[in-house]
């Protein structure tokens, strides 16, 4: 298992290095003009030509690239064109996406595979079907109007900003905060953020220790909603606890909005991937040795049929993983949020190339560690799976 | 008997009924703009009806659906705009199926450092994103066709992910001992893919095409919604243009007779062939399980 993670650690950065390469010259090559064309109104060609040679635009693409490699090599990674150091940008950045998308992804998760677990388990009636219908047409309905309904609804009055142009050149800040609340404070919106993201994830696994110990204890499994009720409750709890909780408050007060959108956008997907695999498993017979044995319904539901049909969803998440930040831009761009995606859909309007390559790289490391992690999680799932021998993989 | 285990789920049917109302739209607008109605008024582009003031109008007689700020006919825009649909759809899902049939199946077959290359440029072409991709061609090349456009993402989601998820089928099927009995037989590599290995993954192929098309579909409309194509005729370009000129934030209201048809044919149009490729599922997993 170690030579195995060892051995896809390093391919896993060998890969990376490939997808920045090959979209590092398919942005700069493709797209028209560069970063210094913006201002062709306030400056005339001679001055372009003077930015161009402080940016260092005017090198050619290839030396550009191994440029970018060296600094990138020392762990450098360098400054944005308007001259802000890149690590402070994503420092802001990433906190307002980490807060919407990965709180979305375990809430959307968690009820998709409950969703699709008990939808199954009912078969075709009548709640059930419209159950799945209902996920489906959410899943696939079109982002930007989803949000806009959902801005239109709950948030009557506030402008609804379609496009994000604004805050190219500058940084993108959360708007509509409370400024007298925040008058007194000296941490940023996006280190509360942070933490608040941090004590979610505390509260997440803590709570899945206690709940795995529960199970184990009492023999059955508790249903996933109280879970994820006790999980808030904890998170709130620390919010009160180390004194930042209006802050939070303030800042989940525009949060929900792309959170439940996000949530409503995603969770028909894991919802249809665990109905099928569920009702594969059904199928099979140890499920009617469990239901001969006399065992309860619930007991065969949950410990029998469930517990086996994670295997095919969570190996499916590994690919659907890394479209993640297409979702992450459309969802962003289309309310403004000040996350990651909208970061880099500005700085490729406006051919920001050292930050859009940033993100790019972020999102890459991002989504190959999330795929280790989901490697080994399906090897704990499935004990038949076992890397590193060929044989076992192909049976 | 296939088309029993098909009809037997709802949905899958409601899917196939959605596919061909769509089917239906496509058709009727070429009649339509060509015989009722008057192409100065309908046209999905420069369309403009003097006798109605002021636009966007609700809908009423002569407009089932209204018009829009610019005085267009809606009907004859969300009628014009499912063909392109179709071809960025169906291209797309060609493409993105044909491709990963066919790195999976080699991958598949000759396994040893070939899979290894295929399985690795798979895992890279996954971190592509084909929207942005889209995106950024559409940039370049203006005029980018539904065809080229339903490639693009065909290339991109058919390297990538479609190849991982055929791959772990093909791999399956070729450690079966049909496939043995096929080499003592005598078949060559290319003789072996072509007969036995390709049409034992089509199922699935198709169930990917499927999925292709709803990915495509929302992808080329997202591009649309920020206007970085020139098809004119996008259900996305109808969304986006009622939030722009729709007084959206006026004291009209937003013009819902254009959001909610725009909104609905989307989702209407992916669920049909979401639903399908359920159906479809069911038909080709338990002939993957059974025959062999």
């Amino acid at each position: 298992m170690i030579r195995y993670l060892y051995k896809q650690t390093l391919l896993s950065i060998l890969k990376l290095l490939i997808f920045v390469s090959i979209m590092f010259f398919f942005i700069q090559i493709m797209m028209p003009g560069d970063f210094v064309d913006q201002f062709s109104i306030s400056c005339n060609a001679a001055c372009r030509e003077n930015l161009r040679i402080q940016l260092g635009l005017d090198l050619p693409i290839w030396q550009r690239y191994f440029q970018w490699l060296g600094q990138l090599a020392s762990l450098n990674l360098g400054e944005s064109l308007n001259g802000q150091p890149i690590v402070d940008i994503l420092k802001q950045v990433i906190p307002a996406t980490l807060l919407v998308f990965f709180i979305g992804t375990i809430f959307s998760f968690m009820l998709g595979l409950w969703l699709g677990k008990v939808t199954a388990w009912r078969g075709s009636a009548w709640l059930s079907r419209s159950t799945t219908l209902l996920g489906l047409t959410l899943n696939t309905s079109f982002p930007p109007w989803l949000t806009w309904l959902f801005t239109y609804i709950f948030v009557r009055g506030s402008s609804f900003v379609v496009m994000g142009e604004v805050g190219g050149l500058g940084t993108v800040s959360f708007m509509g905060l409370d400024n007298l609340l925040w008058k007194n404070i000296v941490t940023p919106p996006s280190k509360i953020a942070s933490y608040m993201v941090i004590s979610f994830a505390f509260s997440a696994v803590l709570l899945y220790l206690i709940k795995s110990l529960v199970d184990s204890l009492m023999r059955k499994s508790t249903p996933g909603v109280i879970y994820l009720i006790l999980m808030t409750g904890t998170t709130y709890g620390i919010w009160r606890y180390f004194g930042f909780a209006p802050f939070a408050m303030d800042i989940m007060h525009l949060a929900w909005i792309p959170l439940a959108t996000y949530i409503l956008l995603t969770f028909g997907e894991t919802m249809m991937i665990m109905q099928s695999s569920m009702e594969e498993v059904m199928r099979s017979d140890y499920i009617s040795t469990a239901r001969a044995k006399g065992l309860p319904d619930s007991v065969v539901r949950e410990r029998h049929a469930a517990q086996n049909a994670l295997l095919p969803v969570v190996s499916r998440l590994v690919i659907s993983l890394p479209y993640l930040i297409t979702g992450v831009v459309i969802i962003e761009s289309s309310l403004d949020w000040p996350g990651m995606g909208t970061t880099m859909w500005n700085a490729l309007y406006w051919q920001n190339i050292p930050l859009v390559m940033s993100i790019l790289l972020l999102v890459g490391v991002l989504s190959l560690i999330a795929r280790l992690i989901l490697d080994i999680l399906s090897a704990f799932l499935d004990p038949r799976i076992r890397y590193g021998e060929e044989k076992a993989l192909t049976n | 008997m296939n088309w029993r285990i098909f009809s037997q789920s709802k949905l899958a049917l409601l899917g196939l009924f959605l596919i061909l109302m769509f089917g239906l739209m496509a058709i009727a607008y070429p009649i339509l703009i060509n015989s009722v109605w008057p192409r100065g008024i309908y046209d999905p582009v420069t369309g403009f009806d003097i006798h109605i003031f002021p636009h966007p109008s609700p809908p009423g007689p002569g407009h089932i659906l209204g018009t829009d700020s610019l005085g267009r006919d809606v009907l004859s825009m969300i009628l014009a705009a499912t063909t392109p649909t179709f071809i960025v759809g169906l291209t797309a899902a060609l493409s993105t199926a044909s491709i990963g049939t066919l790195m999976s199946v080699i991958a598949a077959y000759f396994r040893g450092s070939v899979d290894l290359l295929i399985t690795n440029l798979a895992d890279v072409f996954l971190l592509f994103p084909a929207p942005i991709i889209m995106v950024i061609i559409g940039a370049r090349f203006r005029d980018l066709t539904p065809v080229q456009l339903g490639l693009i993402y065909g290339f991109v989601t058919g390297m990538g992910g479609t190849t991982i998820v055929m791959r772990a089928q093909a791999l399956q099927i070729a450690a079966k001992p049909f496939m043995e009995a096929a080499h003592i037989a005598g078949g060559g590599a290319w003789h072996i893919i072509a007969k036995h290995l390709i049409p034992s993954v089509l199922p699935l192929a198709a169930l990917q095409m499927m999925l292709a098309v709803t990915g495509a579909v929302v992808a080329d409309g997202f591009i649309s919604f920020f206007g970085l194509t020139r098809i004119s005729s996008n259900w996305g370009t109808i969304i986006y243009n009622s939030f722009v000129y729709g007084n959206i934030s006026g004291s009209y209201g937003p013009p819902w007779h254009m959001l909610i048809p725009a909104a609905a044919c989307f989702s209407l149009f992916a669920l049909g062939f979401y639903l399908v490729s359920r159906g479809l599922h069911r038909v080709a997993s338990p002939i993957i399980r059974e025959e062999y």
